[in-house]
């Protein structure tokens, strides 16, 4: 019931977004402000639907293939970090230094050490992401609650099992938060490297457009940005609350949380 | 029984000083002198509480027992016939252990997996079965009651057939039905294969209930002050709580813990 009604209202507002954009570009706002649906629809015309698949195809895949190398490396990292002591105090200082800076600084750097191909765009997403997911696991695994370490130990668990059995499930639904924020952030580096300097992808779409303050063009690439950001952030969300079945807040958390709200107001 | 003690402490002492290694398990504090001159043995067979105000460091004794802590000064000593083949202990503690991430079923097989017997289905099976846990064999822990939980918790600590069995106030999260059930279920449990026990609780009438034996200890520095037989038969009821002899000993061991000051267990 929860789920159908929430279904229904989601559609409904985005029908009343589509109808309000289309009521403030008919009459208020100008083209170059923010473009019409028909403007928007148009540009996609003269792009032509193959050529906006084939560059939307080139972002997903650079973003997508930069968030699996730059999590996978990073949950590694936050693990091995977790384990062993010395690893964690000789790379700590390495983590610490490199953290605070923006992955879209380094941009002209890539650029310059990887030319403006998929393979340095592809880096800088996954440096990002390696980031995000090493300081995420290391906050997973601190929050990892201790009974069940000590329960594993009584019951003759070596120290690499106590890592596998326990460690390694226990982060899981910490992690997916993790993995969220690291999609948002591969995506945002995605189009600023193509905007940049690249050859194909949405990015390159817009920076193209800018040049003749096409911002129809421009608004059609964020649109499709927004769209497969969200369908690869569902993704991940489904995905890894069918690994965490067992966690027992994993679905209908909000819904529960501001009923209970609700219920003691 | 055999005549050498399965367990003996011989005048043990146990400092925490700030800065152990060992100091943060359980619940002992800083600085502290948690045991001091504490001498008392078991023997194979017996069922042994150990009864006391919170803090006294009942804990303590069982982190010894299990070699998770060293004693300052003074010997443990314990007899571990099969040291290849069985472990020495298993433990049930009060906080919710059972790992959340597994079924019913992987609980119970954590041990003997941990013992190089792989995942043992025909034993895992048979334990389900003296659980009462049947049909619930894929569910996770927190599909369970409280009561299915300590069960789990209790066939998982037993599973690999270790020579002690150590519970650390088991029952102090549970409602008084569920509690006077799990005691019900421990006794026929425990009375069916008599293995060596020890049970740390501070409810005087759960350790008359289940005991053998029972030992006060003082407040800290915690040592044993009094060493009580408990003869009935078993199976032991319900109902034996009224018996004369019951309220008798019952009154004796209040007053023991009323003369080192202990007047509100």
């Amino acid at each position: 019931m929860f789920k159908s009604r929430s279904v229904i209202v989601g559609s409904a507002t985005i029908a009343i977004v589509l109808v309000l954009w289309l009521l403030v570009t008919s009459t208020y706002l100008t083209k170059q402000v923010l473009p019409s649906p028909m403007d928007v629809a148009r540009s996609a015309a003269t792009i032509g639907l193959g050529n906006l698949g084939d560059h939307t195809f080139a972002t997903t895949l650079r973003v997508v293939a930069g968030w699996c190398l730059g999590c996978l490396l990073g949950v590694r990292m936050g693990l091995l970090m977790s384990r062993f002591p010395l690893f964690r105090e000789v790379t700590t200082p390495i983590i610490e230094a490199i953290r605070p800076i923006p992955p879209i600084a380094l941009i002209p750097f890539f650029l310059i050490w990887f030319g403006i191909g998929w393979s340095g765009q592809v880096l800088l997403i996954s440096l990002g992401c390696f980031m995000v997911m090493t300081i995420n696991t290391l906050v997973a695994v601190n929050n990892v609650p201790e009974i069940y370490i000590r329960a594993a130990a009584a019951l003759g668990a070596s120290r690499g099992r106590i890592f596998r059995s326990v460690i390694r499930p226990a982060i899981l639904p910490d992690l997916i938060s993790g993995y969220r924020i690291a999609a948002a952030l591969a995506f945002a580096l995605g189009i600023a490297a193509e905007l940049m300097g690249a050859q194909s992808g949405l990015g390159f779409v817009i920076a193209v457009a800018r040049r003749s303050l096409d911002t129809s063009t421009i608004f059609l690439a964020v649109i499709l940005t927004a769209l497969v950001a969200s369908v690869f952030d569902q993704l991940i969300k489904i995905i890894n609350e069918r690994r965490c079945r067992w966690h027992k807040s994993s679905r209908t958390s909000i819904e529960r949380t501001s009923s209970l709200i609700r219920g003691a107001i | 029984m055999t005549d050498k003690p399965k367990i003996d402490f011989c005048s043990v002492s146990k400092t925490f000083l700030a800065g152990d290694d060992d100091a943060p398990i359980g619940d002992a504090v800083l600085g502290v002198q948690a045991l001091r001159d504490t001498t008392f043995s078991i023997n194979e067979g017996e069922f042994v509480s150990i009864l006391g105000p919170s803090g006294c460091g009942k804990t303590t004794v069982l982190n010894l027992v299990a070699g998770f802590i060293q004693p300052t000064s003074g010997n443990v000593h314990i007899e571990h016939r099969n040291e290849r083949r069985t472990p020495l202990y298993g433990m049930v503690f009060q906080d919710d252990a059972a790992f959340p991430w597994m079924t019913v079923a992987e609980n119970i097989g954590y041990a003997l997996d941990n013992w190089g017997r792989g995942f043992a289905r025909p034993e895992v099976a048979s334990l389900v079965e003296v659980l009462q846990l049947r049909g619930f064999e894929n569910k996770y822990p927190h599909e369970l009651s409280g009561g299915m939980r300590k069960r789990v918790e209790i066939g998982r600590a037993y599973a690999a057939a270790p020579e002690i069995l150590m519970f650390d106030e088991p029952f102090g999260s549970l409602d008084v039905l569920t509690k006077q059930a799990m005691q019900q279920f421990l006794s026929q449990f425990w009375a069916a294969e008599r293995k060596t026990v020890i049970f740390v609780s501070h409810d005087v009438e759960e350790c008359l209930l289940l005991s053998t034996r029972v030992l006060v200890m003082s407040p800290r520095p915690g040592r044993i002050t009094h060493d009580f037989a408990v003869a009935f038969e078993f199976p032991r009821s319900n109902d034996l709580k009224f018996s004369n002899e019951f309220v008798r000993l019952r009154r004796q061991i209040v007053e023991a813990l009323e003369g080192i000051g202990i007047t509100d267990v």
